[in-house]
């Protein structure tokens, strides 16, 4: 479409909605008066009728602004190296949140990408030709920010705005390694912007094959985050607990951890019930790790002053819009 | 002139009784013994016209064609209260375009920003919760599957038609979200023992829809009540003889917030109106 509203600073029909607040172009006078909307009167252009400014899937930069200033939103940040288990966790969640099944005084009160979390959690669910499988990889591609994936929560009385960060773990093995490496600036963006970061342990693979590997990525990782978090609460999270690891290379993680980070919490998490564990349909972990991330305090960290925080809005996520 | 003047949108998906609930109603209001009564009569009852003819025959109402939007005035009267009802009669298949599209018609917009009340029609028979890794948990979870659509589970298509309709409510008026009514329709397919209220089974098939609502409209502002607007299945094939000899106005009936049946089928409308007006 080729037509462009009359008003210098909207980019309609470029970007949802209306700068000046219509909820439908047709009845914004800017856009009536475009220059072009004369040349196309012949058009006939149809009731479009008023577009949501939500897409439903992950968030970008763009839909952030969207988010109200009711509640203060509180990004929460999941570092951990490809197949390590943050999308089955984000997936695992949503599907506990959607049966009803949140932890104690915390329940489902709206979200603006529910499309998104259907996106990976709909692999989790039996369909008439499927059982269960594992959410697909989160493409890398050359995006500068993850996609947000965003919860409203009931929490007791009060409201909690959340958003997941869903970041391709190749992000985090390179940040690890090199801090400003240009193929990782999202990892750094999250570990700056994050008010709650996870660690992910891996336990299938720092018990399979290539263990010595993960954990020497690990520890890189527990480096990098523990340099970077600011007093911000952070939390080791040992994914796929049902797998056993050797108690030598829990201890070395462990030793890892409290260097790096040196306050932290630790959670075993799993999607398969311990045996004999009942009710067996919440998996293990989940829900303690969830009430943890929703409820752990703010710290009270300095944020960094942004130069020019219209250009990168997702930088003034974590915690500026109080 | 009425004493108050209530505008009601209803909503629903395809295959859900909007047609048949808004037939029986006519039907109701027209026998004068519900909580609702007709004051005078309507101007046109055009729109359910045939729906009402085929119960009378007692096969089912054809399917309202996609492009239908028609809206009937019902002057109604509750407890001495005149209410002007505006019951409208659409295909289902508008709702999943509007939330397909992601565009709020110009058309649906002012009915949507104008209702005092919104019913939300929910068939739970067709809207099962199914299973996840969780209810009916696999040893080993498959390798991902690729290249096909995640088909998006039915109450957070439901939570985000209630999202897009709160949002188009307010974007512009900044008015009080409209109070809700629930209906759970063709109760009589589900087979719950007799006593099961209306909330158990929305809290039991669509827990994060019941959470939303819960969530999102203070006690008095909502209302989930469970609706069999025929009582019984109908089927073309062989027309039910209780319709064709009792007369569609016997038929049907509504499962109150404590579980309780009552033929009068009008009961959400006045519930309703009493919550709108809370």
């Amino acid at each position: 479409m080729s037509r462009q509203c009359s008003h210098p600073a909207c980019l309609a029909p470029d970007e949802l909605g209306c700068k000046v607040g219509e909820s439908s172009l047709q009845q914004c006078k800017f856009w009536q008066s475009s220059r072009d909307a004369q040349e196309q009167t012949a058009a006939a252009m149809p009731d479009d009728g008023a577009r949501l400014p939500w897409t439903g899937n992950a968030m970008g930069a763009g839909d952030i602004g969207f988010l109200s200033g009711a509640t203060r939103t509180r990004l929460v940040g999941i570092f951990g190296v490809a197949g390590s288990g943050k999308t089955s966790l984000l997936g695992a969640w949503y599907l506990l949140i959607g049966r009803g099944t949140g932890p104690t005084g915390i329940s489902f009160a709206g979200s603006l990408t529910l499309e998104g979390w259907e996106n990976i959690a709909g692999n989790l669910r039996w369909t008439a030709a499927y059982g269960p499988s594992f959410p697909p990889h989160t493409s890398s591609g050359s995006g500068r920010h993850p996609g947000l994936l965003h919860l409203d929560l009931q929490v007791d009385d009060g409201r909690h705005d959340l958003l997941f960060a869903d970041a391709p773990g190749e992000w985090f093995s390179r940040w690890s390694v090199r801090r400003e490496a240009e193929d990782a600036v999202g990892a750094a963006w999250l570990s700056g912007a994050a008010d709650v970061l996870l660690v992910i342990a891996d336990s299938q693979e720092l018990a399979g094959q290539r263990l010595g590997t993960a954990r020497a990525s690990l520890q890189s990782l527990l480096r990098r985050v523990g340099a970077e978090r600011r007093g911000r609460p952070v939390a080791l999270v040992w994914t796929k607990c049902d797998v056993q690891v050797d108690e030598q290379m829990r201890t070395a993680v462990k030793n890892a951890a409290d260097l790096a980070l040196g306050t932290y919490e630790t959670f075993s998490v799993s999607m398969h019930a311990a045996p004999g564990q009942e009710p067996y349909n919440r998996g293990q972990g989940l829900l303690e790790l969830l009430d943890w991330v929703v409820r752990v305090g703010d710290a009270t960290f300095p944020k960094k002053a942004l130069p020019h925080p219209e250009q990168d809005l997702l930088q003034i996520v974590g915690g500026v819009r109080a | 002139m009425p004493e108050a003047t209530l505008k009601i949108a209803v909503f629903g998906e395809s295959n859900v009784g909007k047609s048949h609930f808004g037939a029986q109603l006519i039907g109701r209001l027209n026998a004068e013994i519900g909580a609702l009564r007709m004051r005078g009569a309507a101007a046109d009852l055009g729109a359910f016209e045939e729906v009402a003819q085929s119960l009378s025959s007692g096969v089912p109402g054809a399917h309202t064609s996609a492009g239908t939007y028609t809206e009937t005035l019902l002057p109604v009267q509750s407890d001495g209260t005149g209410i002007d009802l505006n019951w409208p009669d659409y295909a289902g298949e508008q709702v999943s375009q509007l939330l397909q599209e992601r565009r709020v018609p110009i058309s649906w917009q002012q009915r949507v920003e104008t209702a005092d009340g919104w019913i939300l029609m929910v068939r739970p028979k067709h809207v099962p919760l199914g299973h996840d890794i969780f209810s009916k948990p696999l040893s080993d979870l498959q390798a991902s599957r690729s290249g096909g659509t995640v088909e998006c589970s039915p109450q957070a298509r439901l939570v985000e038609l209630l999202q897009v309709l709160v949002y188009t409510s307010r974007a512009r008026t900044g008015r009080r979200k409209p109070a809700l009514a629930v209906l759970l329709s063709c109760w009589d397919e589900l087979e719950e023992p007799q006593g099961t209220t209306p909330s158990d089974v929305l809290c039991k098939n669509l827990p994060m829809l019941a959470d939303y609502i819960r969530n999102n409209w203070s006690e008095q502002r909502r209302i989930v009540l469970g609706l069999s607007a025929t009582g019984v299945a109908l089927t073309k094939a062989s027309p039910n003889q209780d319709f064709i000899y009792k007369g569609a106005e016997a038929m049907g009936w509504v499962v109150d917030a404590d579980g309780q049946h009552s033929p009068d089928l009008t009961l959400p409308i006045a519930r309703l109106a009493a919550a709108i007006q809370n």
